[in-house]
């Protein structure tokens, strides 16, 4: 079965190392891709303050170019992209009145009949269900680490089912902390884990978000972690690609680093550095090799 | 933020405009418990607590309501709609106030302006620069293919981000 691969805007356009990553284990997991680079935008937070129903038009959109390509399910990078796709899955189904009025806009701009029913899975979903554990520890990695103490960050719009509707669990979904857990990395309690990283807010309110930002680090430092590990493209530039601003901001030193799952996953799965695309990350992150068996 | 009220400036009907519209269905549920408001990461800052905002809308006192700041904290990190005892839709809610924000013509921040013109003219929220564009070859990545814009545009006029970009 082939998944149609829909990155996201920032992992193509901000983060190569992610979509490098991803479509390097992607391939050693013998995960059958359709590239979907060329569907347009998911209709994200900022559309949806301007105009909700373009907003889930344009989830309909990707979600009908899929369909018209027999595929059943789509693969993301980006909880964002998830939670959009699934809140229009979802949404189109519960207002009848409101899906009526996006088939129609989408139908009378784009020409394409969505019928419904197209899943949507983000990656960690594919290696965790799909895959298995199990399986991914048995047959994929050849080695893992030690000692190296992790603060797990899953993300809002992955791991709450408000903001996506999938039954993963309230709040704090522990996927991402089964899979760091299954490489030998200790997941850590931080006490802010579930708290938003402040990156929506980057472009309304740069203070209040670097205020955010600054919380996180500063609970992911107290608890010990060596590292935060993410899942989301938007978390991972305001962790990484923004500390050194937090940090002016909140006057305070925090030289954390920063990875992406797919990262930790790559390199436990015979990937080197380059491989996985660490280097690219802003904050070192040579520092967790040390910890590798 | 004035906490005396002009009664000639209540809507009467926006409650009802609000319950009417998409985001705003689950609105009549509240019973003002504030879980919402101690859930949120930035309540602490916000002129407008969330659960102020519910009661407002109740009281049609839109005109308060879509001038405030804290319209534009939210992070939309669902905790208040995770934890709402009433499934109140707290966060779709909010992002459909700052539409009718924008409606009143009252604020559009820049980087909304921004996403809508990239929106319009990429078919993307954010755009691989050239720059990034060579950084992907090196690593031996697909290019990013350009994205047929016709149909987006034909949304865009049928919608309120025709307004934003001031293409109507």
């Amino acid at each position: 079965m082939s998944y149609g691969y829909y990155p996201g805007c920032y992992a193509l356009a901000r983060m190569p190392q992610y979509d490098l990553s991803a479509r390097s284990i992607m391939r050693k997991l013998d995960v059958e891709i359709i590239d979907m680079s060329d569907a347009p935008c998911c209709g994200p937070a900022p559309i949806k303050s301007v105009d909700y129903r373009m907003a889930s038009a344009l989830s309909a959109q990707v979600l009908a170019m899929a369909e018209k390509k027999g595929l059943d399910t789509i693969v993301t990078l980006c909880p964002e992209c998830f939670s959009s796709f699934m809140k229009a899955n979802v949404g189109l189904e519960e207002d009848a009145g409101f899906g009526k009025e996006v088939k129609h806009l989408l139908s009378s701009t784009a020409g394409l009949d969505y019928q419904g029913g197209v899943k949507v899975k983000h990656l960690l979903q594919v290696i965790h269900d799909d895959i298995g554990l199990k399986k991914l520890r048995k047959d994929y990695i050849i080695r893992g680490f030690e000692g190296l103490k992790a603060a797990v960050h899953s993300g809002c719009h992955f791991s709450r089912f408000s903001a996506s509707y999938h039954p993963v669990g309230l709040e704090d979904s522990r996927m991402l902390d089964e899979l760091v857990e299954g490489l030998g990395i200790e997941s850590v309690y931080w006490q802010l884990k579930s708290w938003c990283c402040g990156a929506p807010i980057l472009a309304f309110d740069r203070d209040l978000s670097c205020k955010l930002g600054g919380k996180k680090l500063q609970s992911a430092k107290v608890s010990g972690a060596d590292c935060i590990v993410s899942l989301c493209p938007y978390c991972q530039m305001q962790f990484d690609y923004n500390q050194s601003i937090i940090e002016k901001k909140v006057d305070k030193r925090f030289t954390l680093p920063v990875v992406l799952f797919t990262q930790l996953l790559g390199l436990c799965m015979g990937f080197d550095k380059k491989e996985v695309g660490l280097g690219m990350n802003r904050v070192s992150a040579d520092a967790i090799l040390d910890f590798m068996e | 933020m004035e906490r005396t009220t002009n009664l000639s400036k209540v809507s009467r009907t926006f409650f009802e405009e609000v319950m009417k519209s998409h985001m705003g269905r689950t609105l009549s549920c509240c019973y003002q418990c504030g879980t919402c408001s101690s859930s949120c990461p930035v309540a602490e800052e916000m002129d407008i607590k969330p659960h102020e905002m519910v009661e407002m809308i109740k009281l049609g006192l839109k005109n308060t309501l879509v001038r405030c700041k804290a319209l534009w904290q939210c992070s939309t990190c669902y905790m208040c709609t995770e934890r709402c005892p009433q499934g109140v839709k707290l966060a779709s809610l909010i992002l459909g106030m700052r539409d009718v924000a924008l409606r009143e013509g009252i604020v559009v921040p820049r980087s909304v302006e921004e996403s809508c013109k990239n929106l319009n003219d990429t078919g993307r929220l954010i755009a691989p620069s050239r720059f990034q564009m060579e950084k992907r070859l090196k690593l031996k990545l697909p290019s990013v293919p350009s994205i047929d814009t016709e149909s987006i545009k034909g949304m865009v006029n049928k919608t309120r981000v025709a307004d934003i970009l001031k293409v109507r």
